[in-house]
Order: structure tokens, then C-alpha cells, then sequence
């Protein structure tokens, strides 16, 4: 099976006859998920983007798919999915519980809103720098919270045509701050910009109780 | 001595099929006195485990580990090999299915001390029966990050350092840590005082500070600087330039974010907890991934006197002792993810008076 063909099974809420490694994590829905099994539970309960155009970007190393309010960003090993991002869904699993970690994103008072270092992208074209700190930039600075950092964790293409996975952290909220890191997806074309927000992760946010201690 | 990027052929399992990985053949790495089966290093410890684990060959132990093996975990050393065998069962017995997913085998030639391995793995499996640490069978479907560091010779593993990320195991089946940290202290402090001299032992090797030799082109050096300018330093905004700005951070306990502030956040929540800290890097290996990055192994240890309250409660005054291992993804000299492992249960198992704290 091809990379497409793998996530397209899994968008159906079927175990793919291969393509996924046996290694893969999931993350999206608010939790996640380690091995084929799990992730194929996941997709069966929470189906995604039947019926729904899709936008398919890929290169040897990635792939991402866009399916109207929803997306699927993979790292692509050998054509085996070897890591997988859900996104757009408003759904969440049951959130994990942890210990919450304090932290100033910053470090300085000259404040940063996107960090990308592009020689850590070597699948992104030179040509996509400027846009993609852009479209970093602009996530940040559109998003609402009090504070909102973006982060690039994945990113290739050209400037005419590209797609770049995200991680947003937020501190939030008016009375009572939360604190934590969501996900985001964004796909280029020549002038536009389409971008699909981890709503699941968001809410999941929301309700979990900020923890800095061993939780009780 | 064998370089760390030498031998290109003995690949790391990230981004190969289980097909792959266990497909029989052909030697590829030469291996004095271990079983033909195994084709290299990789190879031995992804497939001794899987044979042992998931076939359920639990036996095999006895002509994999020395029979007076050494464990070393921070919950207490466990010695020999029947005891191997004993504590496998035991875990199969409550967690049958249990996955052995190996993310990566990190490895080195120590010469004639042997072949050092530092695996990687998510074990996935069902809660199905009472067990010791998780209590009773709850049916939960879970998975934490355990690396086992072994060192081997003629397909034995004569000496092995295991940490495992129990703290978050025990909090997926809805366990609570402190009821279960406080009844191991409980149990730790009755009997023979002197069974927990091992801990004393190792606070005190933590505390002289000798840091295993590395060579300056190594890639091990970039992460053991990091540590030891936060550690020993306190210079955390320098350590962490070390690091991309979007690195990937896991650290136990659910601890997952990204950035250098966030890194600086993991350490400094265990820093404000303890004083008069020493810090200690005890093994490296490093070898090429897939791509051209770099994976890199450092075992380390950290000790300090918990007066800060917070993270672990009120402050207890006890010495305490971390035993973690890290596994870094470098990539341009810096490092994009860094997966650090150590059993906080057994932290806060000494905050609670156990293992002779």
C-alpha cells in the first residue's frame, strides 16, 4: 500500500493491510496512541472526512492530508507511516494524565512568536522560508490567547506549493490561565493558505487541571 | 576501538518493518560466540526480546543473561538470572499482550568489556491481572517508554540498567502513586537496613563527579555539555542552546512540549526540588539514523538533597537519587528531540523514607 492508501484506509476506520509501522505514534484527539492496533481503534471511533475532498501533499519523508476541516500530517519512512498528527476533529478521547510543566517559551523580553530554525527542514525549499515564517507568524499573532508561541516541527515543499505541521502553545484564559501545547496544520499553494487547528487537543486543554506536582 | 559511525550496515530498527527486523539471514556484523540466529547487534537485542517477550519463551533468559547478571533499577538491583525469569512471568502473567515496540537500539563496542546496547522500547499491553505495581486488573490498555541499557558478551547480557517511566503506568490505570510510594517505604524500611547500602553506594559515585570519557568529536559531547551546564551550572538558557528552538521534549510523566523553554522547565521543576545537587554522565553511545541524523545514548545519574517543596510534596530532607537514561535525535549539531527516561515512582518511593532514604 502506498502512504495515501494507508491514511485513506485509516480515514474509512479500516486496518490497513500494511504501510503502517509497527512503531507509529498517534497523536491528535487529545491523547495517543502506540501501535498499529491502538491507532486503528482510534480511527474506528472517531471516523474522519467521508465523503470530503482531499488536498494530498507528499514528498519521500512526509506526507499530509487535507480533507475540509480535518487533516492527517505523517513522517513517511521507506513508504511506511512512521508517525501520525490528527487534526480538525472536535472529538476527544480521554485526555492522559501527567505532571504540567511551568515554563517561559521566551527566555528574553524581546519576545519570539515563531521558532523555526529551516536547516533543521531540509525537505523545505529555500524559496519557502519567508512564507513559511509568515504563515508561522501569522497563526501566532491571529490566535487570540494571551500568549501564543508557534513552533515548526515539520515542513517541506516549495513556495508555490508546500505543507508544515506545527506545535502551538497557548497560556490562555481570563480568571484561571491554561497552559499547554496543541497542534496545527497549514498547506500552501501560490496565494493561499489553508489551516487546519487541533480542536480535540484544544478542548482536551481545557478541562484537564493543571497539575505541577505528582497528580493526586 | 570501533568508531561510533563505523559498521553503516548494522542498521537502527527506526523506520524498518517487523518483517524486516526479523527476517532471518545471513550475518552482517561479526558476533563471537552468539547464537547464529542473530545477524548483528540490532539484531540480538530487537530479536532475544521479541522471542523471550511476545513468543512467550521466557526460558531463554537462562542462555541470554549471566547467570549472576547484575540489574541495576532505581527501585533496588536485582541479581541473577532466575530472578529475570521470576519477575518476566510475573509481568506476562498480568500483562499478557504485552508489545515490545523497540523505537531504537543504540549501541557501542566497549571493547573487551563487551557490546553495549541501549534499547529503546514502548511497551504496550493490556492491564488483564493483578500485578504489583498496578494493582488489581483494572483492563486498561496502556503504554510507557522503558530503555534498557545491556551490556553483552557472547549473547549473554551480563549487566543491564532499567528504567522505566512506571510513574505514568501507574497513573494510566487510574493508580495513585503516593498511596503506593508510601506502602513500598513502608515495606523498605522493615528488615535488613543494609540491602539498601547499593543506594548510598551509587549517591556517593554520583557525588565524585567522574563523568566517562568522551572524545571531543563524539557526538555524546553536545548532550553531556547540555546537562552538565544546567546541572552542575545552573546555566540553563546556555544548555539549551544546545537544542533546536522547536525541539521535541519527552520526559517521564507525561512531560511532553516543546522548545528550549520547555526543556528548561523539565529541569528546573526537579531542580527547585532538590539542593546541593551533583550530576553525573556514566555511558555514551551514539550512530547514524536513517536521513543522516544522529541518534545518541547518555546514561546519567543525579543526586540532591529534596528541600523544595512542589513538584514532590513538602520538602522531605532526604538525599535522593535519579537514575535516568536519554536518548537525543541530532540533527546540524543540534538536537531535535531529547526522550529522557527515569522512574519517578521510585523518586517519590525515597521522599516517602523507602530504599533507605
Amino acid at each position: 500500500m502506498s502512504a495515501l492508501e494507508t491514511l485513506t484506509a485509516l480515514m474509512r476506520g479500516e486496518h490497513p493491510t500494511s504501510g503502517l509501522l509497527h512503531t507509529c505514534r498517534l497523536e491528535g484527539c487529545g491523547n495517543e496512541s502506540y501501535g498499529v492496533e491502538a491507532i486503528v481503534e482510534n480511527f474506528r471511533a472517531l471516523s474522519m472526512g467521508e465523503g470530503t475532498d482531499q488536498i494530498v501533499f507528499e514528498d519521500p519523508a512526509h506526507i499530509a492530508v487535507f480533507a475540509g476541516e480535518e487533516a492527517l500530517f505523517a513522517d513517511v519512512m521507506d513508504g511506511n507511516i512512521a508517525r501520525l498528527w490528527r487534526l480538525g476533529s472536535d472529538d476527544f478521547l480521554t485526555a492522559e494524565r501527567g505532571i504540567s510543566v511551568s515554563f517561559d517559551p521566551d527566555l528574553a523580553q524581546e519576545r519570539q512568536s515563531f521558532f523555526f530554525d529551516p536547516e533543521m527542514h531540509p525537505a523545505l525549499s529555500s524559496n519557502a522560508v519567508d512564507k513559511l515564517t509568515r504563515i508561522g507568524q501569522d497563526l501566532a499573532r491571529n490566535d487570540g490567547a494571551y500568549r501564543t508561541r508557534v513552533y515548526a516541527l515539520r515542513a517541506f515543499g516549495t513556495g508555490d506549493r508546500g505543507a508544515a505541521l506545527f506545535a502551538v502553545y497557548r497560556l490562555d484564559g481570563d480568571d484561571e490561565r491554561t497552559s499547554g501545547f496543541t497542534h496545527a496544520a497549514a498547506a500552501w499553494g501560490a496565494s493561499e493558505t489553508h489551516v487546519v487547528h487541533d480542536v480535540a487537543g484544544q478542548t482536551a486543554l481545557s478541562v484537564q487541571p493543571w497539575t505541577p506536582h505528582i497528580p493526586v | 576501538m570501533m568508531r561510533w559511525n563505523d559498521l553503516p550496515e548494522v542498521r537502527s530498527p527506526m523506520g524498518r518493518t517487523l518483517d524486516d527486523l526479523l527476517s532471518e539471514g545471513p550475518r552482517r556484523q561479526e558476533l563471537p560466540g552468539y547464537e547464529p540466529i542473530y545477524r548483528d547487534f540490532v539484531d540480538y537485542i530487537i530479536r532475544c526480546t521479541h522471542r523471550i517477550w511476545e513468543q512467550k519463551n521466557v526460558g531463554l533468559c537462562r542462555t541470554h543473561y549471566a547467570p549472576d547478571c547484575a540489574i541495576h533499577t532505581l527501585a533496588g538491583p536485582v541479581t541473577g538470572v532466575e530472578a529475570v525469569v521470576q519477575n518476566t512471568i510475573t509481568t506476562l502473567a498480568a500483562t499478557p499482550d504485552r508489545l515490545l515496540i523497540g523505537e531504537d537500539v543504540i549501541w557501542s563496542d566497549d571493547g573487551a568489556d563487551g557490546l553495549y546496547s541501549s534499547h529503546r522500547i514502548v511497551s504496550r499491553s493490556t492491564h488483564m491481572g493483578d500485578e504489583p505495581l498496578l494493582g488489581a486488573a483494572t483492563m486498561v490498555s496502556n503504554g510507557v517508554m522503558t530503555i534498557a541499557d545491556c551490556l553483552c558478551r557472547e549473547n549473554r547480557i551480563v549487566e543491564e540498567w532499567l528504567v522505566r517511566d512506571n510513574l505514568r503506568g501507574v497513573l494510566q490505570v487510574g493508580g495513585d502513586p503516593w498511596a503506593i510510594a508510601k506502602a513500598q517505604a513502608m515495606a523498605d524500611q522493615a528488615g535488613d537496613p543494609d540491602r539498601h547500602n547499593w543506594r548510598r553506594a551509587k549517591i556517593a559515585e554520583t557525588r565524585e563527579q567522574t563523568d566517562v570519557s568522551i572524545d571531543s568529536d563524539h557526538p555524546a559531547a553536545v548532550p553531556v555539555a547540555m546537562l552538565a551546564a544546567a546541572f552542575l551550572d545552573d546555566l540553563y538558557g546556555d544548555a539549551a542552546t544546545h537544542l533546536s528552538q522547536a525541539a521535541e521534549i519527552r520526559w517521564p510523566t507525561n512531560r511532553h512540549g516543546y522548545g528550549r523553554g520547555f526543556w528548561i522547565g523539565c529541569l528546573t521543576q526537579i531542580r527547585g526540588a532538590l539542593h546541593d545537587v551533583a550530576w553525573r554522565a556514566e555511558h555514551i553511545a551514539a550512530r547514524p539514523l536513517p536521513g543522516g541524523d544522529i541518534a545518541v545514548a547518555l546514561r546519567w545519574s543525579l543526586t540532591g538533597v529534596h528541600r523544595g517543596n512542589g513538584l514532590w510534596g513538602w520538602s522531605s530532607g532526604r538525599e535522593i537519587l535519579i537514575m535516568a537514561v536519554s536518548h537525543y535525535r541530532m540533527r546540524g549539531g543540534l538536537i531535535i528531540e531529547d526522550l529522557t527516561v527515569f522512574d519517578e515512582l521510585a523518586v517519590i518511593r525515597q521522599i516517602a523514607g523507602g530504599l533507605g532514604a
